[in-house]
C-alpha cells in the first residue's frame, strides 16, 4: 500500500544541511496498525506528515497504492485527502466555530455528498460513538477525550483506507487514551490501515507493528504481534 | 458548502467582536462616503442629459474679440439670429429662444419677487423634454400674455383653486393669463423656471430695438441639429449665413457666433451671461479621487487586518486541507467571507446614507436620492462596487491564507508568516496615513486660504454696508427723497447710489483717446456712481477731485479712473486728460484717480474701471450704517422704502455677505474635504488600532517576560509604539511633498494667495501622528499595565 524509497528531508541553512529524515525505506501493507516511536526530534511527525501528503520529501520516492506521490499535483493530493486518508491530531484540531455535528460533517462537504445522505452518515457515526446528545455542542464545551472522539469520527466519516494519527492520546488521561486505542483496534480489524506516532509503549502495544526512529533514521523496523 | 462558509463567518464575526466591528465600520464608512460622492458626481455629470435629443441640441453663443485680443463670450445672443438660423441652415431642425427675468408678481394686494420667470416659444417643448401637465402644447406658448405655472407656483398663488384662466400682474403693468401647468425642470438642468410665459408677450413689453438690434443680447438660443449632421458643417454654414445676412458691424467689432453642445454647458460654457451658476469640473474630479482614496483606505484596513489575523485562521486552513479542501475551495471560502463582509457593510452604508442624505442635499443644494429600485443603473453600479470591494479586499488575504502548508498551519504558532506580509502591511499603513495626511493638509490649506481671502483688504470697506435694490427703475425720481429721508436717521452714516451690485463683473464701454484712430478703441469697464460712493466705501481719491452735484458738466463729461486704469492709459498726469467713449459718443475729462479695489473675487485681478456720474443708471443704494441697533435701522429703512415705493418689494443684502458668497463654492469644497479627511483618518486609525491590538496580542508573553525582568510601563509603551512611529514618519515624508504640489496648483486659482508656512505642515503632521499614536496606545497601555503573571501562565 505504501512504499517509501530513500526518502530524505532536510533544511538548508547557509553552508549546513540539517537532515530531519535520512534515507528512509519503509513499506506498509494494507491492514497494518503501525506505531512510530522514538525520542523528541527523531522525525516521527515529519515522517507521518510525508505519509499523509502534508509535507513533501526533498528526495526519494513515495508510492501510494502504486501511485507516485512525489509527482502528484496539489489537486490530486487533495483528492486523496478526501477519499483515502483520515487524520487524527494530538491537539484534536476541531474547528472552534463549528458544532460537533458540523465538524464531523465537514469532510463530506468537500466530497460533495448530498444533503440527505450526509445527514444519514453523520447520524450513523454519532450513534456509533455515543455522541448523539452532544452533537450541537461546540468543541470547548467537551472534555479532551470527547474532543478526540469527534476528531476520530471526523477522520472516519470519509471511510478512509488509511488513518494517520499524530500522538492521538498525547493530551488524554489513561482511561480516555485506552478508549481511543480500543476504537483504533476495532477499526483496524474492520480493515482500516492505521499509522500512529506515540511515545508510549502501552499505546504502541495496541498495534501490530513498531517502527523505531532516531535522528531521522529508522532504527528498527519490524512487524510485531501484540497478542 | 456555502452554508458552512457563512456559518463559520458568522460565528467568527461574533467571536471577535471588536475586530469585526473595526473591519465593518471602516468598510461601511468608506463605502458610504464613496456612494455619496458617486451620487454627487453622477448628478453633476448628468446635467442636461435627460432631454430626449440632448446629444443633438446646441446653444448658439456669441464671442467677441476686442482689439487687444481679450475674448469675451456670451451665452445670450440677439433675438433675430434664431429665425435666420432656422430659415437658412438646412441641418437645423428647430430653434427655440428663452429669456429669464426677475419680475414682481402681484396677486390681489400681495407682491412677490420671482426670479424664475422664463419667456419661451412653443418650440420649447420640441426641444426640451419637459411635459405640459395641463393645457395644450400649441396654445399655451403661442398667444401673447399667457403664462404656464409649475405645480409649486400654482399652489403658491392659487392654493387648491384651479389656476387655469386666472390672471397675474407682472411688474405692476402686464396682465398674464395662466394657460396651463408645466412640469418642473429636473435639478440637473442648466436652467430652471417657476413660470414660462410666451415669448410673444415680450413684444408688448420691450421696445422694438430689443428684437431688431444685433447689439441687444438677451435671449438664449438653442438649435436642434438634424440627426447625423456634422456639427462642424453646421458651424461653417452658420458663419457663412452671418456674413451674408448679419450686419457688417459684427465683423468690425470682432463678433462671431459658435455652437456649444448642450451637454457641455454646465461645466464648460464659461460665458459672461450664463443663466445659472456653472458647475466646476475640477470639483467633480477631486471628489472622484477622494472617493476612490477613501474606499482604498477602507479596503486596505480589511486586507491588513485579515492578513494580520491569519494565525487565527491557520488552524482551520490546516484542518480543511487535511480533510481534502483544495486551495481553490479555500480561496472561494475566504472570498465569499469578504464578499459577505462587503455586503453587510453595504447595507450599513445604505442605512447611513438614507439618514444623512437630507443634510447632505441641504448642504450641497442638490436633490440626490438613493432610489435603488427605480434606478437600474445605480443598482447595477452598487452591485458592481460591492463585489469589487469584497473581491479586492478579500483577494490578497485569501491567497495568503489558502497557501498555508497544513503541516505548518497545524503547528499553529501564528508567528510563522513570511516577511512579505509584514512589508505589505507596513506599506499599506504608510499609504493610508499618507493619504490621510494629504487630505488633512489640503483641508488646512483651503481653510487658511479662505480665511486669508475673507480678511484681505479688498480696497473698499464692505462692513456695515446695506445694499438696497432700487427695483423700480421708472420711479428713480423718488431716489433723492428716499436718500434724504434715510440720511436723517442718525444710525445711517452715508448713502451712495451705485449702478451695480458688487461684487460683479461690470459693463464695458468702448473707449479711446480723443484724436486717436478708431482702431485703437478698446473696452473699458464702467460703473455709474454718485459722489458719495467713494466716501461710503472708504475708497480714497489719490489725486484730482470727486464728482460734484453742483457741477452740471460732471454729469456728462467727467470721469474718475481707478489707478489701474490710469496706469493702463499711460498718461503722465492723468487728471485733466480726456477720454472719448464711443459707446456713448462723449468726450470726458478725467477729474480724479481713485484707489484700486476688487470688484470681483480674488480669483481674478484688479481691472481698469472708469466711474461716471450718471444718476439715471443708479440701480442700488449703498447704505452705510452704524454697527449699533442694526435691526432697528433696517426697520427704519424698510419703513422709508414702503412710504416712497408702496407696492415694491423691499430687497436688501449686506455687502460683506455678498463678497463672502463669492467663495461659497470654495468654502463647500473646504468643508467637504474636511469631513472626508476626518473620516479617512478615523478609518485609517481604526485599522491601526486593530493591527496594534493584534501585534500586542502576539507579544503578550514577551511583554510579560520583559516586565518580570524589570521593564517599566514607559519602556513597554516605547517598545510597542516604536514601529508605528517609524511608519508614520515615513507617511509624512511621502505626504508632505505630494500635498505641497497639489495644493500649490489649487492656489494658482487665486490671484491672491497664501504662501505655505512650515507650521501648517508641522501641524498636519502632528495631528496625524497624535491621532494614530492615540489609537496604538489604547492597546499598548493595556498591555503595559497588565499583571505579567497573566501573560506568563497563558501557555
Amino acid at each position: 500500500m505504501i512504499k517509501l524509497t530513500n526518502i530524505d528531508k532536510y533544511l538548508d541553512k547557509k553552508f549546513q544541511r540539517t537532515f530531519i529524515l535520512k534515507d528512509i525505506n519503509l513499506e506498509l501493507e494494507q491492514g497494518e496498525f503501525a506505531s512510530i516511536m522514538g525520542p523528541s526530534g527523531a522525525g516521527k511527525s515529519t515522517l507521518l506528515n510525508i505519509l499523509g501528503f502534508l509535507d513533501d520529501a526533498n528526495s526519494g520516492e513515495y508510492h501510494f497504492f502504486d501511485e507516485p506521490v512525489h509527482n502528484l499535483s496539489e489537486k490530486q493530493k487533495s483528492q486523496y485527502h478526501k477519499s483515502h486518508i483520515g487524520f487524527v491530531f494530538q491537539a484534536y484540531h476541531l474547528i472552534d466555530e463549528l458544532t460537533v455535528y458540523e465538524n464531523i460533517e465537514m469532510p463530506l462537504l468537500y466530497r460533495k455528498v448530498k444533503g440527505s445522505e450526509r445527514k444519514g452518515m453523520v447520524a450513523e457515526i454519532l450513534d456509533r460513538f455515543n455522541m448523539v446528545a452532544k452533537k450541537d455542542l461546540f468543541p470547548h464545551q467537551l472534555s479532551g477525550g470527547q474532543q478526540q472522539l469527534v476528531g476520530v469520527a471526523r477522520a472516519l466519516i470519509g471511510s478512509p483506507k488509511l488513518i494517520l494519527a499524530d500522538e492521538p492520546t498525547g493530551n488524554l488521561h489513561s482511561d480516555q487514551a485506552a478508549e481511543i486505542m480500543e476504537l483504533f483496534q476495532s477499526l483496524n480489524k474492520e480493515g482500516v490501515t492505521i499509522v500512529q506516532v506515540t511515545h508510549s509503549e502501552k499505546m504502541a502495544s495496541y498495534g501490530n507493528r513498531i517502527i523505531k526512529m532516531q535522528d531521522g533514521m529508522l532504527l528498527e523496523n519490524f512487524p510485531h504481534m501484540a497478542d | 458548502m456555502i452554508k458552512n462558509y457563512l456559518k463559520i463567518a458568522y460565528r467568527g464575526f461574533l467571536k471577535r467582536k471588536s475586530y469585526s466591528f473595526i473591519n465593518l465600520f471602516g468598510l461601511s464608512t468608506g463605502i458610504a462616503c464613496c456612494i455619496i460622492i458617486l451620487l454627487f458626481v453622477t448628478d453633476e455629470l448628468s446635467y442636461d442629459s435627460f432631454h430626449e435629443n440632448s446629444d443633438r441640441i446646441v446653444r448658439v453663443q456669441r464671442q467677441q474679440i476686442n482689439n487687444i485680443g481679450d475674448v469675451s463670450r456670451n451665452a445670450a445672443i440677439n433675438y433675430s439670429l434664431a429665425d435666420l438660423t432656422k430659415e437658412h441652415i438646412a441641418d437645423v431642425e428647430a430653434t427655440t429662444r428663452i429669456a429669464k427675468r426677475e419680475v414682481h408678481v402681484k396677486i390681489e394686494d400681495q407682491v412677490f419677487t420671482e426670479s424664475g420667470f422664463l419667456f419661451a416659444e412653443p418650440s420649447f417643448f420640441d426641444m426640451f423634454s419637459v411635459k405640459l401637465l395641463s393645457g395644450s402644447t400649441e396654445a399655451s406658448l403661442s398667444s401673447p400674455m399667457s403664462v404656464l405655472l409649475t405645480p409649486k407656483m400654482a399652489v403658491k398663488y392659487f392654493g387648491e383653486m384651479s389656476p387655469i384662466g386666472q390672471t397675474l400682474t407682472i411688474n405692476d403693468e402686464h396682465l398674464f393669463t395662466v394657460t396651463g401647468i408645466v412640469q418642473e425642470m429636473p435639478g440637473n438642468s442648466h436652467f430652471h423656471y417657476d413660470f414660462i410665459a410666451s415669448m410673444e408677450s415680450t413684444k408688448s413689453m420691450f421696445s422694438n430695438s430689443m428684437f431688431e438690434h444685433w447689439g441687444n443680447i438677451w435671449v438664449y438660443t438653442y438649435a436642434l441639429i438634424r440627426d447625423g449632421a456634422d456639427i462642424g458643417n453646421v458651424q461653417s454654414e452658420l458663419d457663412q449665413m452671418i456674413s451674408e445676412f448679419g450686419p457688417p458691424a459684427l465683423a468690425q467689432f470682432g463678433v462671431s457666433f459658435y455652437l456649444h453642445p448642450l451637454s457641455e454647458i454646465y461645466f464648460y460654457s464659461k460665458t459672461n451671461s450664463e443663466i445659472e451658476p456653472s458647475g466646476n469640473a475640477l470639483f467633480v474630479y477631486v471628489f472622484l479621487v477622494v472617493a476612490i482614496l477613501i474606499l482604498l483606505i477602507a479596503c486596505f484596513n480589511f486586507i491588513n487586518l485579515s492578513t494580520a489575523r491569519s494565525s487565527w485562521r491557520a488552524k482551520e486552513v490546516g484542518v480543511r486541507k487535511v480533510l481534502g479542501a483544495s486551495r481553490k475551495s479555500l480561496i472561494r471560502q475566504f472570498l465569499s467571507e469578504s464578499v459577505l463582509y462587503s455586503f453587510v457593510a453595504f447595507l450599513l452604508a445604505i442605512l447611513f446614507i438614507e439618514f444623512s442624505l437630507p443634510t447632505i442635499n441641504n448642504f450641497l443644494a442638490k436633490d440626490l436620492s438613493l432610489n435603488l429600485f427605480n434606478d437600474f443603473q445605480l443598482l447595477a453600479g452598487l452591485i458592481f462596487l460591492f463585489l469589487f470591494v469584497g473581491i479586492f479586499a478579500g483577494s490578497y488575504p485569501s491567497l495568503i491564507l489558502s497557501a498555508f502548508t497544513p503541516s505548518k498551519a497545524l503547528k499553529g504558532n501564528g508567528k510563522s508568516e513570511g516577511g512579505f506580509n509584514t512589508y505589505l502591511r507596513k506599506g499599506l499603513v504608510v499609504f493610508q496615513f499618507s493619504i490621510s495626511t494629504i487630505l488633512i493638509l489640503g483641508t488646512m490649506v483651503v481653510y487658511t486660504q479662505l480665511q486669508f481671502i475673507k480678511n484681505k483688504d479688498i480696497g473698499l470697506n464692505k462692513d456695515q454696508v446695506i445694499v438696497l435694490k432700487l427695483n423700480n427703475p421708472d420711479s428713480r425720481s423718488q431716489t433723492n427723497s428716499l436718500k434724504q429721508a434715510l440720511l436723517s436717521n442718525t444710525n445711517i452714516l452715508g448713502v451712495a447710489g451705485v449702478s451695480d451690485e458688487l461684487p460683479t463683473s461690470l459693463n464695458s464701454w468702448r473707449v479711446r483717446k480723443p484724436g486717436a484712430s478708431a482702431e485703437t478703441e478698446e473696452l473699458l469697464k464702467v460703473m455709474a456712481v454718485d459722489p458719495n460712493f467713494f466716501k461710503v466705501l472708504d475708497i480714497e481719491l489719490v489725486s484730482g477731485r470727486n464728482f460734484s452735484e453742483e457741477r452740471i458738466s460732471d454729469l456728462n463729461s467727467a470721469v474718475i479712473l481707478n489707478q489701474t486704469a490710469a496706469e493702463h492709459f499711460g498718461f503722465e498726469t492723468p487728471v485733466g486728460e480726456q477720454l472719448y467713449f464711443s459707446t456713448t459718443d462723449r468726450t470726458t475729462e478725467i477729474i480724479g484717480i481713485s484707489e484700486d479695489f476688487h470688484n470681483q473675487s480674488l480669483h481674478s485681478d484688479i481691472i481698469p474701471i472708469a466711474f461716471h456720474f450718471y444718476p439715471t443708471w443708479i440701480d442700488n443704494l449703498y447704505i452705510k450704517v452704524s454697527a449699533d441697533n442694526l435691526s432697528e435701522t433696517i426697520n427704519a429703512i424698510e419703513n422709508e422704502w414702503r412710504s416712497n415705493y408702496p407696492g415694491s418689494p423691499f430687497e436688501y443684502s449686506f455687502l460683506d455677505n455678498s463678497f463672502e458668497q463669492l467663495y461659497q463654492a470654495d468654502q463647500k469644497l473646504g468643508v467637504l474635504i474636511g469631513i472626508f479627511s476626518l473620516l479617512a483618518i478615523v478609518i485609517a486609525s481604526l485599522g491601526l488600532l486593530g493591527l496594534a491590538s493584534f501585534t500586542t496580542e502576539l507579544r503578550f508573553k514577551e511583554i510579560g517576560v520583559r516586565k518580570v525582568l524589570g521593564a517599566s510601563i514607559s519602556d513597554i509603551l516605547q517598545l510597542l509604539s516604536k514601529d508605528y512611529f517609524l511608519l508614520l514618519i515615513i507617511s509624512m515624508v511621502v505626504a508632505i511633498p505630494t500635498a505641497y504640489f497639489i495644493m500649490q496648483s489649487w492656489l494658482t486659482n487665486f490671484t491672491y494667495r497664501i504662501s505655505f508656512s512650515p507650521w501648517l505642515f508641522a501641524g498636519a503632521a502632528a495631528i496625524t501622528i497624535l491621532i494614530a499614536l492615540f489609537a496604538v496606545s489604547t492597546q499598548s497601555i493595556k498591555a503595559a499595565t497588565m499583571n505579567p503573571v497573566d501573560s506568563l501562565k497563558s501557555e
